[in-house]
């Protein structure tokens, strides 16, 4: 008994914290989206090369700071598959809670590849996106008739199928005991053996998936997506195919997920099914939530945060589930649109009312399943 | 000539009718009203020439073609938009957006050609603005055009809810209940509107519950009450018919 109030005491101690932080902090982050909203398309573009650039020498600044190396490897990292995710949740508006499964299936197909054929990372990291991305679209085409909660449960339920498979199908993974000894990857006949090739490794895989997700967000495409996510009937009023489009989500996302996955196996070295686990579904969701849906900045920002926070707090490292748990509900009382509103990205006049309770719809709007 | 055509159309809801065996049809370039008491069945009759429902016996034919098979997103590439009686803008975008969502199924850039921006993505998106351009000027929104829609005052919405209709390059264009809620000069503004797109090569159908702007903007109209279509003819024969009158003028006066 004393153990249970002393949880609920630091629980409860957490909640405040987290709620002035959140308050803070968006206070914080209004004011830096709206003069960002509100820049010249030319000065946005000398920050975004700024900040590139800071990325780039990064790694030669904490080379000898191993630790702080490796966090940065695993944000970015991170950062690639909340962005995976939010092509699902934050663009089509889909509420997909196993995301993890094609993280692992990029991993595995990664790890067979590289440990039983002796083939190459890149041919094994572009296999991972196919087959990854094929699951998505086997996933993707029965259940996208489904809404809300029910789409939810039908992709924990997928994860959790594909986490068994991990565990039960012996012969092929190796089981619980995981597959060990995964290579480096090579460029040009050089290995990649430490953490700072990693590093650009993995910046380069976020580059490219930052890429993706913003051509499509300023395309006819990603407009779709996001007409989807807004009000579905509506859309399918406009001419909108809504369910090619969350299935091009799905593969999509998927597609990317598997590629991260892909990368984590070389970057470890080894797999085993507790890496992907539904709780690792449910961190990619609070990093995609907690950024803002739809939102690049903000899915990007989230997923640094929730790399850092955890390592910063090893402390409460028991709670940390709790903690995302805590977080996620009081986000959504407090900002539903996320740290980084997309919507506050546009720039110009701004209807006050109206400023954070649209992106989170994806969230309220799967108890009302239309 | 016929544009859209509606042969014992029925749609039922369990035991409840909305439409019963009606047959209407409109001709090109015509402004018809569909008009009777709430829960009449006008707008499930929209909901079934817009593929939201398949009709439960009946047929629905536009341009010659069978379409009350097909799924809402094609029937509006064949060349229907509408508006709804409840405003369902996408409430993320901004007017302009909301608008250019419109042009989505008159452009075709895929995934490829969208991520290398391609040079036929890039015309075709120009040529997808400079429409929504010149119909955010034709509706007269253009001090609104970089506002979230959804923050805009009620007549506004409507009127861009009319613009992402008219983006999709419709023949034949659905509204339901286009004034409600509006003030008198409102809905003076509203049936010049209407007027000035019917005067652009558009057909209309619509449904509206304030007489004075029927009577005074339709070549004909038809009533709906209970699902049973009881009246259709010029404005002024359906203002004296005895079933109008008992039906839904009675009601309301009475
Ligand atoms: N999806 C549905 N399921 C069951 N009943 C429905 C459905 N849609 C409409 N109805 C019923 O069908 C009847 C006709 O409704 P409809 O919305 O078409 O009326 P309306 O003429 O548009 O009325 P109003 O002027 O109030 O808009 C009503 O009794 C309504 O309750
Ligand atoms: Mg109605």
């Amino acid at each position: 008994m004393g153990n249970l109030a002393d949880v609920l005491i630091k629980l409860s101690i957490a909640t405040v914290i987290l709620y002035f932080v959140i308050k803070i902090l968006s206070k914080g982050f209004d004011k830096i989206t709206d003069i960002i909203g509100n820049m010249e398309g030319q000065t946005r573009r000398k920050l975004i090369y700024i900040i590139v650039g800071i990325l780039l020498i990064l790694p030669l600044l904490i080379s000898r700071y191993p630790y702080i190396l490796r966090t940065s490897v695993v944000a970015i990292m991170y950062v690639v598959l909340a962005l995976s995710l939010n092509f699902v949740l934050g663009f089509a508006g889909q509420l997909s809670m196993g995301h993890s499964a094609f993280y692992g299936i990029g991993a595995y197909v990664t790890a067979l590849l590289m440990v039983n054929f002796k083939i190459s990372f890149w041919i094994a990291l572009i296999a991972s996106a196919i087959v990854a991305g094929f699951f998505g679209f086997l996933l993707g085409v029965p259940t996208l008739r489904l809404k809300g909660d029910y789409l939810a449960i039908t992709t924990i339920g997928f994860g959790e199928i594909l986490r068994l498979i991990l565990v039960n199908w012996i012969k092929v993974t190796r089981g619980p005991a995981g597959i060990p000894g995964i290579p480096s990857p090579k460029i040009f006949g050089f290995t990649i053996s430490n953490n700072i090739g990693y590093y650009y490794l993995i910046l380069l895989l976020a580059f490219f998936t930052v890429f993706i997700s913003s051509r499509l967000l300023h395309s006819r495409l990603g407009q779709g997506f996001i007409a989807v996510r807004d009000d579905e009937i509506a859309a399918e009023a406009m001419g909108i195919n809504s369910t090619y489009l969350k299935i091009l989500a799905f593969v999509l996302g998927a597609a990317i997920a598997g590629m991260a996955g892909s990368f984590f196996a070389t970057f470890v070295h080894y797999v085993n099914p507790d890496n992907f686990t539904y709780m690792e579904s449910v961190t990619i969701l609070c990093m995609v939530v907690l950024g803002g849906l739809g939102s690049i900045p903000g899915v990007i920002l989230g997923a640094i945060v929730l790399t850092i926070l955890p390592e910063a707090l090893r402390g409460i490292a028991l709670y940390r589930y709790a903690i995302y748990g805590l977080l996620l509900i009081l986000m959504m009382i407090i900002r539903p649109g996320g740290m980084i509103d997309m919507d506050r990205l546009k720039g110009g006049k701004k209807n006050e009312d109206f400023g954070g309770n649209r992106s989170n719809k994806v969230i309220w709007r799967t108890n009302s399943s239309k | 000539m016929k544009i859209l055509e509606a042969i014992g159309v029925t749609k039922s809801f369990g035991g409840l009718t909305a439409v019963n065996n009606v047959d209407f049809h409109i001709n090109e370039g015509e402004i018809v009203s569909l008009i009777g008491p709430n829960g009449a069945g006008k707008t499930t009759f929209f909901n079934l020439i817009t593929g939201v429902y398949e009709p439960t016996s009946g047929v629905i034919n536009f341009l010659g073609k069978e379409i009350h098979k097909l799924k809402p997103f094609d029937i509006t590439i064949t060349g229907i938009a509408r508006t709804f009686q409840n405003i369902r803008l996408f409430s993320s975008m901004t007017v302009f957006e909301n608008i250019m969502i419109g042009q989505f199924c008159r452009t075709e850039a895929n995934l490829a050609n969208v991520i290398f921006k391609t040079k036929k993505a890039t015309v075709e998106q120009e040529k997808a603005r400079e429409k929504v351009q010149r119909i955010i000027e034709f509706l007269g929104l253009e001090s609104v055009a970089n506002e979230i829609a959804t923050s805009l005052p009620y007549g506004e919405q409507r009127r861009v809810e009319i613009g992402r209709a008219l983006a999709t390059e419709p023949k034949l264009l659905l509204l339901d209940e286009p004034a409600a809620g509006m003030n008198t000069q409102e809905k003076v503004e509203m049936q010049s509107l209407i007027r000035k797109i019917r005067d652009e090569g558009y057909t209309v159908l619509l449904i509206e519950h304030d007489m004075k702007l029927v009577m005074g903007i339709s070549d004909r109209v038809a009533v709906l009450d209970y699902g049973n279509k009881i009246a259709e003819g010029k404005p002024n024969e359906v203002q004296r018919d005895e079933r109008v009158i008992s039906a839904y003028l009675g009601k309301e006066v009475g």
